[in-house]
């Protein structure tokens, strides 16, 4: 009786501890499984893709807008500092993309900023200092008016294909009418 | 019942990895929207300060009953909360661009100047090298310190009947580009001195002639100073010019600075105080109106001072009657510094 019970205890244990087929996943699910990590790791690689592309247009974008913004800033400084007096006196425009310069830096007649076009660059000179702005090139460089009035200068350039614009203003200007700039 | 269990755990796997894509999906899409879409900062503009310069220069376009601009002008005492606001008035300070040098060597304005030398250097300086809005730096060799800050002013317009003939012989030359008709100019404004009588607008209109357009918007016959706010040491020098021949010159003095603390003065009330004709070369030199203030705006952090004009009515543009008679025509903006 109890040998019977002992060999009836094994088989059964032994018949339970036996891994069942259906207790893991069966091909169906298995495939279903992998398609489905493909497709997800299909899904990450597609992201990663357009993360990455999107951080290098954002590196070139960055970079081109910190030139931008570097070259505006310079602009805005250097023409903040020029001052025409009311009677104008000798003020001197030169509008040229090629090169330009504008005198009443700091007040005095014969102190002027220039700007130069080099080959791969601009270069802006003020006072003895010179300054060389990689990658941009000066497309025109107009007055801004006001009642026909010069009270600053607009700068159009490119960097890197793209198109920029600034609009300084001058600390001074004459009161002398200047339709004729 | 196994069947079952194993594709819950797959159902479970699949909306995990789902739930992760879309996690990610989504946090990819946040970072790029807050380093992409971020708004940069705009610089400050100060549109607020140049706001407060256009209400003070609205005031100081009106007109007063008297007709003269004086102290009593509201703009004096412009206020706005949170902002602190002051005006000064420039034109009757003494201007070291146009400063005739036979007044500073025979009255008591000598004090200001840093050596007896130092007006016919002056003189010889301004011809040679021209005029600049820039005193301070230009003109540091000639005035003792202290009259930087409290007499010297670039702002006023240049007087025909009162200038040195030299800065003006220089100022044409450069404005007109023509030395030989500022050469000649020189000389006709010369002899004109010697009949002793001032210009009137049309015989500045002659003078000019075809360079008018260039010089009328800064050469004028109107007066240099404003006898209500004119420093006293300038009044009493100016009183005491001996080409004048004023003999009660002090007394006219200390009844002139009595009487503008009470009313305003005008060039009439002058007329009587002194007891000269309409025509006398003092009215040159004093009026009733102003032609530059300096406008200080600041709240606790920013500043801007600006310096306004009132447009010469004699200007070549007579459609300037028609745009603002007080013009913005310099400024300087930064932090502003407590003292």
């Amino acid at each position: 009786m109890l040998k019977n019970f002992q060999s009836f205890s094994q088989s059964k244990f032994s018949t339970s501890e036996k891994p069942s087929l259906q207790a893991g996943f069966t091909l169906l699910e298995a495939a279903l499984g992998a398609l489905l990590l493909a497709a997800f790791s299909l899904m990450l690689l597609a992201i990663s893709s357009i993360v990455l592309r999107g951080l290098e247009d954002g590196r070139d974008e960055s970079t081109v807008a910190a030139q931008a913004l570097l070259f505006d800033k310079s602009l805005r400084k250097v023409c903040s500092r020029v001052q025409i007096p009311f009677w104008q006196g000798d003020f001197r425009l030169q509008l040229n993309a090629a090169a330009f310069s504008c005198n009443y830096l700091d007040g005095f007649a014969d102190a002027a900023f220039e700007l130069k076009q080099l080959e791969a660059a601009v270069q802006l000179l003020e006072n003895g200092t010179v300054q060389n702005f990689q990658a941009v090139s000066l497309v025109r460089i107009r007055p801004l008016l006001d009642s026909d009035i010069v009270k600053g200068l607009i700068f159009e350039y490119r960097i890197h294909d793209r198109d920029f614009s600034t609009s300084a203003l001058f600390s001074g200007y004459s009161l002398r009418m200047h339709d004729d700039v | 019942m196994m069947y079952k269990r194993g594709s819950a755990t797959l159902q479970v796997l699949t909306v995990l990895l789902f739930l992760c894509a879309l996690g990610a999906a989504v946090t990819v899409y946040v970072l790029n929207a807050r380093t992409l879409g971020r708004r940069i900062k705009p610089e400050a503009d100060n549109a607020d300060l140049f706001r407060i310069v256009s209400s003070v220069a609205a005031l100081l376009a009106e007109p007063s009953a008297s007709g003269a601009d004086t102290p009593q002008n509201a703009a004096f005492t412009y206020s706005e909360p949170g902002y602190g606001v002051s005006v000064r008035e420039l034109s009757s300070l003494i201007n070291p661009n146009w400063l005739s040098i036979s007044i500073v060597t025979e009255s008591n304005m000598a004090k200001l100047m840093s050596s007896v030398d130092a007006p016919y250097l002056l003189q010889q300086s301004r011809f040679d090298e021209g005029i600049s809005l820039n005193i301070g730096e230009r003109y540091s060799d000639y005035f003792i310190k202290e009259a930087f800050d409290s007499y010297l002013s670039p702002f006023s317009y240049l007087n025909i009947d009162v200038v040195d003939e030299y800065v003006l012989e220089r100022v044409v030359a450069e404005c007109s580009g023509d030395a030989a008709a500022a050469a000649e100019l020189r000389q006709r404004v010369r002899r004109k001195r010697e009949s002793l009588l001032p210009y009137s607008a049309n015989e500045l209109v002659q003078l000019f002639g075809v360079y008018n357009r260039e010089l009328s918007v800064f050469i004028t016959n109107e007066a240099q100073w404003n006898v209500n706010f004119i420093d006293p040491l300038v009044l009493r020098a100016v009183l005491a010019y001996p080409a004048f021949q004023l003999e009660n010159a002090d007394i006219i003095a200390a009844t002139i600075l009595g009487a503008r603390g009470s009313s305003p003065l005008t060039v009439e009330i002058l007329q009587n105080i002194s007891d000269l004709p309409a025509t006398h070369r003092l009215f040159a030199w004093i009026g009733d109106n102003s032609w530059f203030w300096e406008v200080t705006v600041h709240d606790q952090e920013r500043q801007l001072k600006a310096i306004l004009a009132r447009v010469l009515p004699t200007s070549y543009n007579d459609l300037s009657l028609l745009n603002p008679v007080i013009q913005l025509i310099q400024w300087e903006a930064g932090d502003y510094e407590f003292d």
